[in-house]
């Protein structure tokens, strides 16, 4: 059944090179770096296909094949195909398998671990696994990077900051875009405090409501168990996950919870001005009394297992509004929420529905 | 000589849940089991709270509770001290189960999936048949250990040959090697760190020891307050392993068993074919409540395997006992004038003291541990008996013969009785048992008193004082309350006062939020 899209192979029936350690952006503490292979380990269950497949099947029937091979040998599989003293470049021309495009990927980052004294292909990645080498402690961190370019050091007065605010400043008023000028008081080098918790306690007011009616936050956080929702939809870690208290609702703090007349398990509703969302009541000491909290956003999932969950989720709360935006064109996750219990006992999601 | 066991560090644990999933993967156990798991442990108030996340499952124990319990022999203790499962052995008993302080075991009868009752291709690939209707328990993973060990490899050291937990832990939280190598990673571990064992007042010596200090920060004691202590996941749950079924093999046993003993004593200056039949109804009752067990355990065609270790468990020597009781019945109803009456005397007594061990042995249930329950069933039995007695005077009166002397004992025997509830009942905090058991306990205390103490002991009193038709229907009347609280408090105990023991934390490291947020040498005046 398999055509283009869907279904796709799973981490243990896919095919990837995927880098290990080395200090870009972040700071690795490893003392070697290196690529390992992710191969396939299982039969596919049903007649799924590989998302490099996928994903070149989709640029051909499209029209940019040749966009996306040049995208790959640029890099766009983790390693570039052309590099100082070595060419494993696809043709641009010809859609490739997935097989090749990771045999290329592989000599590429093999020869450029190596400087070239070992190229090995996907024949050895899939027998040796990974391919290490050293990295000395000093590219743990990234000062020595900064400091070898040259870069400067613009903490804590960001003058760049500055300058891309006024410029896009200008060039916004210049075609009368003037909706994002609020955003663009926060582009700032040295940017001062602000009153951060009224931006969200006022917001009521501008949809009419009244602050009062919405005494407490909610947050949500993640879930080491379900890795940015990749496991939500593996039972088994479901089961260990509700080991940890979240898991199986909504965290409250008990004395709040006593003031509402809410008990272990009950099945309440949080209400924002512009949603609600509903799960079962896990009272815990560890939170403040003024704060409500949700683990991983899952109230909006199809899948099954995730679509089961009945949790409660910031999704369903939190509006889409410019005076909650900042700057980057994003904004905290937070809102401001009423509690009380479900009136029909039962924990039901009754926000939304976007399954 | 080796002594596997494991450290877990409580400062580095971080509640991931990894050494969970791990040991599920590695052990294929389904839904709801988890041989490791990991408790997130909240204590204090808003704002002066700690967290800390506790490894927990099977300890190991140098001197396991859950092993002479076995009536088979199916959980035994290695020569490296790993406390392992016979699957095939083992019949569902639960008397492990029960005997763990440590939550560590489960029983699952009915093949389970994690999508809804259809069962995946690899979870019919990992099934492990072998397990449903028995007990199991983490072990160690003792197949990896010990293919590693073949392999050259040193379990602990080597990923390939440690436990799966221990050698999935993303914290180094989980520490597994040879506490008899005072040079291995354990044994220096616990040389160089403040540690405990939980629930060492048990005398288990459980080889799972965990670290609580830090170099720079030691730790501080446990402040458990009662609520917490009865909170999850510190507390232990009401046990669901015996059920109704097993209760009424209690209250069956001690009253066919208490019957047995005081007709035994009552009708020795009586006709010996009439004592024959009251052993018979004795045999009958005892059987009832044997059949009934039978329908309680997982794998009922493996019973008969129970009688495998009487050097230890006292079922076995229940079995033993029940096996002996009712060829001597049968005996005696055909030659009752031989000695058979004497040895069903003491083989019934025999019976209500392995009922009374067996309860008493299951260590992992303070209610049932306290040192007083023996006692209790043994005096409920015989109370029970002459109760028994009483009721086959009043409807079959050439059966058996009242006397004063039966109301006398059935006084003192109720006197006995209440006194020895009440101790039970007042002792129970400083015996362990916890909050929600002391509760059902307390609950049940002035029905019983009544039903079980007053009543008989007022009715048995008026009865030595009018005619003997009148005595025999008051006697009858108290006799009747006697078995019903008799049954009453066991069915109690079992089913409502069975609560597990719960985990204990003696010491804390220092983490936490307000109060608990530095250790009191650092806090600022």
């Amino acid at each position: 059944m398999a055509d283009i899209l869907l279904p796709e192979a799973t981490d243990l029936e896919g095919l990837q090179l995927i880098k290990i350690g080395g200090t870009t952006s972040t700071e690795s503490f490893w003392r070697h770096h290196g690529w390992s292979i992710r191969q396939p380990v299982a039969d596919k269950v049903v007649d799924s296909r590989d998302m490099t497949d996928i994903a070149t099947e989709l640029a051909e029937r499209v029209g940019l094949l040749k966009e996306y091979n040049a995208a790959i040998n640029r890099g766009a599989g983790g390693m570039a195909l052309t590099g100082e003293g070595f060419d494993y470049a696809l043709d641009p021309e010809v859609p490739h398998a997935c097989e090749e495009i990771w045999d290329r990927v592989c000599k590429a980052a093999s020869h450029d671990l190596s400087g070239g004294s070992e190229v090995h292909d996907l024949a050895w990645f899939s027998e040796n696994g990974y391919m290490l080498a050293p990295q000395p402690e000093l590219a743990w961190f990234l000062y020595p990077t900064v400091k070898e370019r040259g870069v400067r050091f613009e903490l804590p007065y960001q003058e760049r900051i500055k300058r891309h605010g006024t410029q896009l400043a200008h060039r916004l008023h210049e075609i009368g875009v003037t909706w994002w000028d609020q955003q663009l008081e926060e582009y700032q080098p040295l940017p001062p405090y602000k009153q951060f918790p009224d931006i969200w306690i006022n917001y009521a007011r501008e949809v009419g409501r009244d602050p009062d009616e919405f005494p407490l936050w909610a947050l949500t956080a993640r879930s080491m168990q379900y890795s940015w929702g990749a496991n939500v939809g593996i039972p088994l870690i479901n089961e260990v996950a509700k080991n940890v208290a979240g898991h199986s609702g909504i965290i409250l703090n008990r004395a709040t919870a006593r003031v509402l007349g809410i008990a272990e398990g009950d099945a309440i509703v949080l209400e924002s001005v512009s949603g609600t969302t509903q799960g079962n009541a896990v009272l815990r000491e560890g939170i403040r009394p003024d704060t409500v909290l949700m683990i991983g956003q899952f109230d909006h999932w199809a899948t099954p297992v995730a679509k089961d969950l009945e949790l409660g989720s910031l999704n369903s709360l939190t509006a889409m509004a410019l005076s909650l935006t900042d700057a980057t064109g994003s904004g905290a996750d937070i809102a401001r929420v009423k509690v009380c219990k479900a009136q029909n006992g039962a924990s039901k999601r009754t926000g939304t529905d976007r399954r | 000589m080796t002594r596997w066991g494991m450290v877990i560090d409580l400062n580095r644990c971080v509640g991931c849940q990894t050494c969970v999933a791990a040991c599920k993967h590695e052990n294929a156990t389904p839904p709801g089991v988890q041989w490791r798991t990991v408790l997130d442990v909240e204590l204090g108030t808003f704002p002066d709270v700690q967290r800390l996340f506790m490894v927990t499952g099977c300890q190991h124990c140098e001197e396991p509770s859950c092993v002479p319990v076995c009536p088979t022999g199916a959980t035994k203790r290695r020569f490296d001290g790993i406390v392992t499962m016979d699957y095939d052995r083992c019949i569902g008993c639960a008397a492990c189960v029960v005997a763990c302080p440590y939550q560590a075991r489960d029983i699952v009868h009915e093949r389970e999936s994690y999508y809804r009752g259809k069962r995946t291709a690899p979870e019919i690939a990992a099934a492990h048949d072998e397990r449903l209707g028995v007990a199991n328990k983490c072990n160690f993973c003792v197949d990896r250990l010990d293919a590693g060990l073949a392999a050259g490899l040193t379990p602990g050291v080597d990923l390939a040959a440690t436990p799966a937990c221990a050698a999935s832990c993303i914290a180094s939280a989980i520490h597994f090697g040879d506490y008899a190598d005072e040079q291995s990673n354990v044994s220096r571990m616990i040389t160089d760190n403040q540690n405990f064992q939980v629930h060492e007042e048990l005398g288990t010596d459980p080889q799972i020891r965990y670290l609580y200090d830090l170099p720079t920060t030691p730790g501080r004691d446990s402040e458990l307050s009662d609520a917490e202590a009865v909170a999850a996941p510190l507390a232990g749950k009401q046990q669901t392993y015996w059920d109704y079924k097993g209760a009424i093999n209690f209250v069956c046993g001690g009253l066919a068993s208490g019957f047995a003993v005081m007709a035994f004593l009552l009708e020795a200056n009586r006709p010996k074919t009439s004592l024959s039949i009251l052993f018979l109804v004795a045999a009958v009752i005892m059987a009832v409540g044997l059949v009934s067990l039978l329908f309680k355990i997982g794998r009922p065609t493996r019973a008969l395997l129970a009688a495998l270790q009487p050097g230890t468990s006292w079922m076995s020597r229940e079995l033993w006992v029940a096996a002996t009781f009712s060829p001597l019945v049968a005996l005696g109803l055909v030659l009752p004038d031989l000695w058979v009456h004497d040895a069903l005397g003491v083989v019934a007594a025999l019976f209500l003291i392995c009922q009374a061990r067996i309860l008493y042995a299951s260590k992992g249930i303070p209610a049932w541990r306290a040192p007083l329950i023996p006692w209790m069933l043994v005096m409920t039995g015989l109370f029970e008996g002459i109760a028994l007695y009483a009721i086959v005077e009043l409807v079959a009166p050439k059966l058996a013969a009242g006397s004063p002397m039966l109301l006398l004992l059935g006084i003192a025997l109720a006197i006995t009785n209440a006194i020895l509830w009440h101790r039970y009942r007042v002792s129970a905090a400083d015996r362990g048992i916890g909050q929600a058991a002391r509760s059902a306990i307390a609950k049940i205390t002035p029905w019983l008193h009544l039903v079980c103490h007053a009543l008989p002991i007022a009715l048995f009193g008026v009865a030595l004082f009018v005619s003997i038709d009148n005595a025999r229907i008051l006697a009858g009347v108290g006799s009747v309350a006697v078995i019903a609280g008799g049954a009453g408090w066991k069915f109690w105990v079992i089913l409502r006062a069975g609560h597990q023991q719960g985990f204990a934390l003696p010491k804390m490291p220092q983490r936490g939020s307000g109060g608990y947020a530095a250790p009191p040498r650092l806090k600022v005046a």
